[in-house]
């Protein structure tokens, strides 16, 4: 399993996104509203408010969307990602890198398969 | 499963025309009922309707997607329905519903529930798609956008 973070800048791709998510089963997922370094820089320090074009990411706020999931979904959630939002290669669409999960405590039953349940 | 695929040119319906949104309800049920095997239309609609009566679900964007989870029907039924004259739903941005998907599915298919709704809420990101669908002459037609724009997503799993 794999903890994988998205840092998403197009923040009006955020619905859309969920919304594949779950058509992946991809249940939940926990999204921090968030601020690039180039943001924070350009609206708080006035020596770099004119050069927003040179640091990343130039928008006023940002998601980072956590998630856990099985290793073999990375690369269909990253075509999901590409598709609702713009190839990943490009700037200013986002991030996604996945880390390594020791333990997890707390997740739902039926976590295993990752996918949701089919109760009513 | 895609849309395109279990909808079809008998559970396409365009240009259809209903005085408000219960008439319109009670009409697709009806023809739906008359390609697939409803043991209880009239129920049906009560149960469509309680469900609109809660909050609609009228999306947005001309959008609505009437459902009902646990509905008694032995398959998944999907129905769609473009409006001669737009209808008001009392949608989430007030504006009257020109597309309507009714999605119906029984007992224990709540994820599958979820995935189809999931996945008409992301079709109505689609501005040109939506158009599309609202202008389509026909069923073939409407089927043929649909198909184009899923071709590109797999299938919803059951």
């Amino acid at each position: 399993m794999k903890l994988l973070i998205i840092i998403l800048n197009k923040e009006e791709n955020l619905d859309e996104l969920l919304e594949g998510f779950l058509e992946m089963d991809i249940r939940g997922a926990t999204v921090i509203n968030s601020k690039g370094m180039g943001s924070i820089l350009t609206s708080d320090i006035p020596i770099f408010a004119g050069l927003k074009d040179l640091l990343q990411g130039n928008r006023p706020g940002n998601k980072t969307i956590l998630t856990l999931v099985e290793e073999d979904r990375i690369p269909v959630i990253v075509n999901l990602f590409e598709d609702v939002v713009g190839k990943l290669d490009q700037p200013g669409n986002g991030i996604i890198f996945t880390l390594p999960v020791a333990d997890v405590i707390g997740l739902g039953r039926n976590f295993d398969s990752g996918r949701i349940d089919e109760e009513s | 499963m895609k849309l395109c695929t279990t909808l079809s040119e008998e559970t396409v319906f365009t240009g259809i025309s209903a005085p408000d949104k219960q008439a319109l309800l009670r009409e697709m049920v009806r023809r739906l009922a008359a390609v697939h095997s409803c043991a209880d239309p009239e129920g049906l609609v009560e149960i469509i309707l309680e469900r609109e009566q809660e909050i609609s679900t009228g999306i947005g964007g001309g959008v609505a997607i009437p459902h009902a989870n646990q509905a008694p029907v032995t398959e998944t039924l999907l129905a769609a329905a473009t409006l001669a004259t737009p209808l008001e739903f009392n949608a989430i941005d007030g504006k009257p519903v020109k597309l309507v998907f009714l999605v119906l599915t029984g007992s224990g298919k709540a994820g599958l529930h979820l995935k189809i709704l999931a996945r008409i809420s992301r079709m109505s990101h689609k501005e040109q798609l939506l158009q599309d669908l609202i202008n389509a002459d026909s069923a073939t037609e409407f089927l043929r956008h649909l198909a184009d724009f899923e071709s590109k997503f797999t299938d919803i799993s059951a």
